[in-house]
């Protein structure tokens, strides 16, 4: 299918110059869970030219409520696999690249060198720190997380920005099931995909800042970092 | 002095953000602060004055701008 029918709605909004920018640009989705399902669809329905979709889990029946890909046919196939399935459907525009891993465990930096930026979409801080040591220092990630229907975002840049690590220092990981739902999911989700759109226009709006979102009390709201 | 004190933490349990302008004796500390507040020595909070992240012995000044959020990681 001709890409300028498919794209014609985004062409009208962003033009053909900024279509034809995204179609060279990639993107390493770090978990294809929740947040990662999200920031993947709206990409590759922007017309981004390649994503790595980087995820070892597999589909269990307490994630359906919130992460969008995925049907209860899904139920203990590999979410990276499932994930690159239904996006491949979409538009057939972006190369999708599956990596079944546990970022922490693994090398990764070969596959974000080539990468424009990082969506961390990881669910545990000891994921997080790892794939920040991976990003090069030329490269941005956007960082997003949630609790219910609260979330926060922002972007972070090597030597330019407050670090995860920094951010998160003697925090321990959370054991448990952390209640989510799909509201937040959706909302922070779509969020994260408008700034990676940004940083790839060089025009980021968070950079030592956190946006945070709280549907429940419709607040939106913005807390600045120092680096 | 005064201190303007802005929590996250009740977005999640109110939906509301809790903000207000705290007079206390020279010396305060982020701790007492905290308790003051109605935060128990387990929550686990980001600590954040005038914008540089802190932990709860950080001595205040007057004028400053405390801020608490809820280390998230779910996704």
């Amino acid at each position: 299918m001709d890409k300028h029918d498919i794209f014609a709605r985004n062409i009208a909004f962003w033009g053909n110059d900024t279509q034809e920018f995204l179609a060279e640009k990639s993107i390493y989705i770090a978990g294809v869970g929740a947040l990662g399902c999200i920031v993947a669809e709206i990409l590759v329905r922007a017309g981004i030219g390649r994503l790595f979709l980087v995820d070892n889990g597999v589909i269990d029946p307490p994630d359906l409520n919130r992460q969008a890909l995925y049907g209860k046919h899904d139920i203990g196939r590999f979410k990276s696999e499932v994930a690159a399935e239904r996006l491949a459907s979409m538009t057939g525009h972006t190369d999708l690249i599956v990596r079944r891993l546990t970022i922490g465990e693994c090398d990764i930096s070969q596959d974000i060198k080539p990468c424009d930026g990082v969506a961390d979409c990881l669910d545990n801080f000891a994921a997080m720190f790892a794939l920040e040591d991976a990003l090069p220092e030329t490269r941005f990630m956007v960082h997003g997380a949630l609790h219910g229907d609260y979330g926060q975002l922002t972007t972070i840049v090597p030597g330019k920005t407050v670090s995860l690590r920094k951010l998160y220092r003697g925090i321990a990981e959370k054991n448990r099931p952390v209640p989510v739902v799909a509201t937040g999911v959706f909302c922070i989700g779509s969020l994260m995909a408008q700034e990676i759109l940004k940083n790839l226009r060089g025009e980021p709006e968070l950079i030592n800042e956190f946006q945070v979102v709280g549907l429940s009390g419709f607040v939106f709201d913005r807390v600045p970092l120092n680096p | 002095m005064k201190i303007e004190v802005k929590s996250f933490m009740s977005v999640i349990t109110t939906g509301r953000v809790n903000q207000k302008t705290l007079t206390v004796p020279e010396g305060t500390t982020v701790c007492q602060i905290m308790e003051t507040v109605g935060f128990s020595p387990d929550d686990e909070i980001l600590i954040l004055v005038n914008k540089g992240i802190t932990n709860e012995n950080r001595v205040l000044c007057d004028g400053d701008n405390l801020t608490f959020m809820p280390p998230v990681s779910a996704a």
